[in-house]
């Protein structure tokens, strides 16, 4: 897998290396040079790795994965020898589409917080990730979000003067009031 | 003594002792986080760094790596589990003592060995590191294209299990640090029409993705660690007859760390597990290893904190991060504009041995808060994690963004922090993708640098005297360090450190 996942991004590299223009204050080297260079380096280990692999004894490879079904894990990543594509923790799939689901918070954050604004977002964040992570749904959780995010607030807004948005929904809504 | 005149200025004019206290601190709690290693505790706070001045910065973040070496001892006593990874030998002996109702003992054994292995890292950091520098004023760029590789070579010994994973991992960092503007001629390279890239990735962001993000991710799925009784461990500092005891061990940790902070790539958990072997071989008592022997808590902690110290040599001499936590060091350098090496001390004498004076102020203080700190240590470790989880990843996203206030780098981050997930998942080592992330520009601007300087002759690399001592000793390293890694891979009794070897 990471053979594979090595040779594409060679591939793609390369293809992307072969766009960049030349300058006419380009050197023997050129922009493209060291870029064109890396991206056949690593298509050459991801070809060594590909041939790593299919000579690695494949008995090795069925005792181990046989080991990681009995133990009810995925046996995607059984082999450890050099070269091989183990050691992806004995996870499965599910659980690693969890571990990757913590960054779905975070880039709903980003998306809302131009209009809700730090303090709010960042609240949510906070409550989104905990109950995410397995804290029990209740009236706690939204204490300390809401803790939370008044200490973060407090720390980037007014200690560090980080300028933080503070909301497009809550200017529009608090426009006419002004005015 | 002019050295310690600007030392002594740098720490009293700038806010670097209270950086230091926060520093050991955040780097104590966070060490004692199951999960949370120096680098990534030291990873945290980079973004706070910016607006920091240089000094106060690069101690604060010096003294996180010193707290976080003690505060990983905590949880490796008290419920077997090392915060970090250099503190894996620790739990052989420490939490044996615990089981016997010696864990406050224990606690204070690792408290002051770990003292004295840091002042003593510190000492050999201030004798080593300008002696070095000085030799690398001579260079030139073929020389600083040769210290780049040199640099680069360290993957060798990062690669662990696989050297071809770490080499994938490596050009992954010399990818990225081509993203941006060429160095020479400005043409824009894999920018995508993105303004935001034009400028290039900036190390910090792939380190906080890299090393936090990832490892947050990874927490959701991981197991909940055991709990620690409070109440029942006090700390207890070892009195003068063990004191008498531990002198030989703690010797063999400051010998062995010195060694192994210096060799870049080995870092503080092969250096923990090799001072635990000598210990025992030199110990009166090394049937009483194993089973809660004193020395086997001070000598592994010992020398764990020398190499806080030591591990800073290639990075302030030469410029080359030699472990994580270095690497994260590094990133609070650049945020400053600051590149360690030879020209921080001819440039910026203040920030070195600001730094110098800081790290010393930051090992007195782990001593002294280190007696009071167990306490809020156990309630922070009893916390519910997903809060733990939460709060950090809010850290992270608001840090990140008051960097530059970009919401397009927090992106980086999490991207980054996707690939780190996928990487540590595969068992490709991560501390290679940042040395080419750092190393990148180097290696690419003074290797087009010496070729318009030779008209496009490439026997300017082996004219060059430096140069070519440089690359002798990046392909001695290499050749060294797969010798070592074939023959330590072969099975023995010797206890291998776990995960990445560098903390």
């Amino acid at each position: 897998m990471v053979a594979v996942a090595a040779l594409t991004m060679a591939i793609g590299y390369y293809a992307l290396a072969r766009d960049i223009p030349e300058s006419l204050l380009g050197d023997s080297v050129g922009a493209a040079g060291l870029p064109n260079v890396y991206a056949g380096l690593l298509a050459l280990i991801a070809l060594l790795l590909i041939v790593q692999s299919w000579r690695a004894p494949r008995i090795g490879r069925g005792a181990s994965t046989a080991a990681n079904e009995h133990d009810g894990r995925d046996g995607d990543g059984g082999r450890d020898g050099d070269g091989g594509d183990g050691g992806d923790g004995g996870y499965s799939a599910a659980q690693h589409l969890r571990a990757i689901g913590l960054l779905l918070p975070g880039i709903a954050y980003l998306l809302l917080i131009g209009a809700l604004g730090y303090g709010v977002t960042v609240g949510l964040l906070i409550l989104a990730v905990a109950l995410y992570s397995g804290a029990r749904p209740g009236w706690r959780v939204f204490a300390i979000s809401i803790a939370g995010a008044v200490g973060l607030w407090i720390t980037f807004v007014l200690l560090f003067n980080v300028p933080l948005p503070s909301g497009s929904v809550w200017t529009a809504l608090l426009r006419p009031l002004l005015h | 003594m002019h050295e310690l005149g600007v030392g002594w200025h740098a720490l009293t004019t700038t806010w670097a002792i209270p950086a230091s206290l926060i520093g050991v601190v955040w780097g104590i709690f966070g060490g004692a986080l199951p999960g949370i290693s120096p680098s990534i505790a030291m990873a945290l706070l980079l973004p706070f760094t910016y607006n920091l001045d240089p000094i106060t910065a690069v101690v604060l973040l010096g003294s996180v790596y010193i707290g976080a070496e003690y505060g990983g001892s905590i949880p490796a006593i008290l419920i077997n589990t090392p915060g970090t990874n250099s503190a894996a030998a620790t739990t052989i002996d420490g939490y044996a003592m615990h089981q016997r109702g010696e864990g406050g003992l224990a606690l204070g054994i690792s408290l002051t060995a770990g003292f004295v292995g840091g002042l003593f890292g510190l000492v050999m950091l201030v004798l080593l590191t300008e002696p070095l520098a000085q030799v690398a004023l001579a260079f030139t760029p073929p020389a600083y294209f040769a210290l780049g590789l040199f640099g680069l070579s360290i993957i060798a010994s990062l690669s662990g299990k696989s050297l071809t994973k770490g080499l994938i991992s490596g050009l992954l960092g010399l990818m990225v640090a081509t993203v941006g503007s060429d160095p020479l001629s400005g043409v824009a390279r894999f920018t995508f029409g993105v303004p935001d890239l034009l400028s290039g990735v900036k190390p910090i962001l792939v380190m906080v993705g890299l090393f936090a993000v990832s490892e947050l991710m990874a927490q959701v799925i991981e197991p909940e660690w055991v709990k620690v009784n409070s109440g029942t461990t006090r700390l207890q500092l070892p009195g003068l007859a063990l004191w008498r005891r531990l002198w030989k061990c703690e010797a063999v940790g400051c010998g062995i760390g010195t060694l192994e902070g210096i060799t870049p790539g080995a870092g503080g958990t092969i250096a923990a597990f090799l001072s635990y072997n000598e210990a025992k071989r030199w110990s009166k008592h090394p049937e009483e290893f194993g089973h809660g022997s004193p020395e086997g808590v001070a000598a592994p902690e010992c020398a764990n904190n020398v190499v806080t110290g030591t591990a800073l040599v290639p990075l302030l001499s030469l410029g080359i991060p030699g472990s994580n936590s270095a690497a994260v060091l590094l990133g609070g350098f650049l945020i400053h504009g600051l590149i360690p090496g030879p020209m921080l001390f001819e440039r910026t004498p203040e920030v070195a041995y600001g730094l110098y004076a800081g790290l010393f102020v930051a090992n007195i203080v782990m001593l002294l808060v280190g007696l009071v700190i167990l306490t809020p240590c156990i309630w922070l470790v009893n916390r519910p994690r997903p809060y733990l989880l939460a709060f950090i990843l809010a850290l992270v996203v608001s840090g990140v963004y008051s960097i530059e206030q970009s919401f397009f780098q927090v992106g980086i981050v999490f991207a980054t922090g996707l690939l780190g997930y996928g990487m540590r998942r595969l068992d490709v080592p991560i501390l290679p993708m940042v040395l080419g992330v750092v190393l990148g520009f180097m290696v690419e601007s003074n290797y087009r640098r010496s070729l318009l300087l030779s008209g496009g002759d490439h026997s300017i690399f082996a004219t060059d005297p430096v140069c070519a001592g440089l690359l002798v000793l990046a392909l001695t390293l290499l050749v060294f360090t797969l010798w070592r890694e074939r023959r330590t891979s072969t099975p023995s009794s010797t206890p291998t450190p776990v995960q990445e070897p560098a903390p």
